[in-house]
């Protein structure tokens, strides 16, 4: 008698255990979205450092990048998985073959640099952005180095990166930090994060209503 | 696998071209829709669409409202529903572009909805006629592809190998599922060893608790206690590392090797296509000269260099992001295996001792100071 109880509440919790997860378990099922990220710019403009910083490791030792590198980044609202490409001129010839797939793209630069490396900035990151696969995706520029002595402010870089140049089909916003200053690059990666979700609600709508017209034109 | 691969691709960016284009009729319709729910018109309007998707719009209509101006009317008078007035539906991009009005009136006719309706139209048509192009030459290349599947898979048709590149992409495979393999086995590690900690904590807890209820034993409970807390401390320390071991390596082997292979995939599917076509012409160019006209021998020449450039194109791509990858992946993975000896030394050296400690002399206080933080924090 007992244990048969003991069965029937043992049946009973689980039950209730089920519809329990059933019903709680349907709200948090929108997970963090991912997004694939390109991150350029010449050798030495930080690229590898501002990554590390970012997702928590030490920052000494770094070498510059031969190639390529991943890193997976997580903030609170999406995850960023941020392809660095290698900024020395011998893997700079290579760029265009990581392409494919992005979805949005960071440029890094030494604010504090010379005339001459700004101008090849500029022409780089204009050579990028005119390959198809990256058109009229986002652009975030991190006008790195600024704990450095002369270094340029935001609008100084939007000038000499003619970056008011560009078509308006494309999003993009500028930022400046340092490795000094971890915040001041999160504070660009959130910013930039919502630009990315906010690019992707879109998208989504304008998915939703595609597949309304397609039902209707069916007709 | 490599055929479902082939084919897969084929379709899906067939498909990406279809959409691409349809997506330019949803925008014409969407801005009409805008306009006409203003004037509560919607349902007849739609109606109307209906037919313009099946017929076409009137063109002469269009010129005059277009120099009415007025967007609302545009919208709901161009179109009257009627099918009468259409029709000259096949010829209706000619005479388009002679009613075309003057320049100056050229810039607000490009932001109006009709325009973008006049586009719409051949569109709609172009869309049809370059599906069915799309789909057939889509299905020439796909039946040419299987067939050279076949012949390659019966050892008949001839095969383009590389033999070095193939070998390289043999040794990536192969690493890929071995480092899957570290992290299958490096995730169960850290969730046996998290259990282990959590464990350790609740049997602290319990030991404090007795600690402080019986008297008699209190002595003995406190050291056990503090050395269940000090291997949490420390095994959360570790804990901490090994989730950046497998975060690492799961981001080696799942998204940068990943990267990698995809390009390898797209240079199978094309090592396929140009074998295919290769192979294609030279069984016209062996055929007797009186069944194959000059012109076709041409076309699939024509064809084949086409898919020569391509295929030798992502040769090179995949053999230079071979040589990347593997500098990364050395890079990557010298990082972590010192980190997580480090780590793992360290836990096991810092627990060594304070267990010896604690055997020698059980007054000894267990304090953090002999379990030293694994060097990996402080590097
Ligand atoms: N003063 C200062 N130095 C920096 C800053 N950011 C990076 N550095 C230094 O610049 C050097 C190069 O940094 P990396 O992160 O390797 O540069 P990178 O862009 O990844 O270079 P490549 O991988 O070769 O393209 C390192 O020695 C960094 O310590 C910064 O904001 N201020
Ligand atoms: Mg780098």
């Amino acid at each position: 008698m007992c244990q048969s109880m003991q069965l029937y509440f043992a049946v009973l919790r689980i039950g209730l255990y089920t519809l329990f997860r059933r019903i709680c378990g349907k709200a948090p099922a929108a997970p963090k979205p991912t997004f694939s990220v390109l991150c350029l710019g010449l050798a030495n403009s930080g690229k590898s450092t501002i990554l590390t910083l970012l997702s928590g490791e030490n920052a000494d030792g770094i070498r510059p990048t031969v190639g390529f590198s991943i890193k997976a980044l997580m903030f609170a609202d999406c995850f960023v998985d941020v392809k660095e490409l290698g900024g020395s001129d011998n893997v700079r010839m290579y760029w265009n073959k990581y392409f494919c797939g992005a979805q949005a793209v960071i440029f890094v630069i030494d604010s504090a640099g010379s005339k001459e490396s700004m101008e090849t900035a500029n022409a780089e990151l204009h050579k990028a952005l005119a390959d198809p696969e990256l058109d009229g995706l986002p652009l975030l520029v991190l006008g790195n180095h600024q704990d450095k002595e002369g270094a340029r402010s935001k609008e100084q870089i939007t000038k000499e990166l003619e970056l008011g140049l560009q078509s308006t089909a494309r999003k993009w916003i500028i930022h400046t930090c340092s490795m000094k200053n971890k915040e001041e690059i999160m504070a660009a990666f959130q910013d930039f994060n919502k630009l990315l979700l906010e690019m992707k609600e879109k998208e989504e709508r304008e998915d939703k209503t595609e597949e309304q017209d397609g039902e209707f034109s069916k007709i | 696998m490599l055929l479902c691969l082939v084919i897969k691709d084929a379709g899906n960016s067939r498909r990406d071209k279809g959409l691409g284009e349809t997506s330019h009729t949803v925008h014409a319709i969407m801005a009409g829709r805008d306009m006409v729910n203003g004037g509560g018109e919607v349902d007849t309007f739609e109606k109307d669409l209906k037919e313009i998707l099946e017929d076409g719009p009137n063109l002469n209509d269009m010129h005059n409202t277009v120099q009415t101006g007025s967007p609302q009317k545009i919208m709901t008078s161009s179109y009257p529903g009627g099918s009468g007035s259409f029709d000259n539906t096949g010829s209706s991009q000619l005479p388009r572009s002679q009613t075309m009005p003057p320049a100056t009136s050229h810039v607000s006719l490009s932001n109006n909805p009709t325009s973008s309706n006049g586009d719409f139209l051949p569109k709609t048509v172009q869309t049809a006629q370059s599906k069915i192009e799309t789909i057939k030459s889509w299905s020439v290349n796909t039946f040419k592809c299987t067939k050279q599947y076949i012949a390659e898979r019966l050892g008949k048709g001839s095969k383009t190998v590389d033999l070095e590149l193939e070998a390289q992409i043999e040794v990536l495979r192969d690493m890929q599922r071995k480092y899957a393999n570290i992290l299958r086995l490096a995730k169960n590690l850290n969730s046996h060893f998290c259990n282990v900690v959590q464990t350790q904590r609740a049997l602290g807890e319990a030991f404090s608790e007795q600690a402080q209820r019986s008297p008699e034993l209190q002595e003995e409970f406190s050291y056990n206690c503090e050395t269940q807390r000090a291997l949490v401390k420390n095994g959360e320390v570790l804990l901490g590392a090994m989730n950046f071991f497998t975060s690492t390596i799961n981001t080696l082997c799942n998204k940068t090797m990943e990267d990698t292979l995809l390009t390898v995939r797209q240079y199978e599917a094309a090592r396929l296509e140009y074998d295919a076509y290769r192979n294609e012409m030279e069984a016209l160019q062996l055929a007797p000269r009186e069944s194959t006209s000059a012109s076709k021998v041409d076309g699939s020449k024509r064809k084949f260099d086409e898919h020569k450039v391509k295929f030798e194109k992502l040769r090179a791509d995949v053999s230079i992001k071979l040589k990347f990858l593997d500098e990364n992946r050395v890079k990557v993975m010298h990082k972590q295996l010192l980190l997580f000896h480090n780590a793992v030394s360290a836990y096991f050296t810092g627990n060594d001792s304070a267990l010896e400690a604690t055997l020698k002399q059980f007054n000894i206080k267990l304090k953090p100071a002999n379990t030293e933080k694994p060097s990996w924090i402080e590097q």
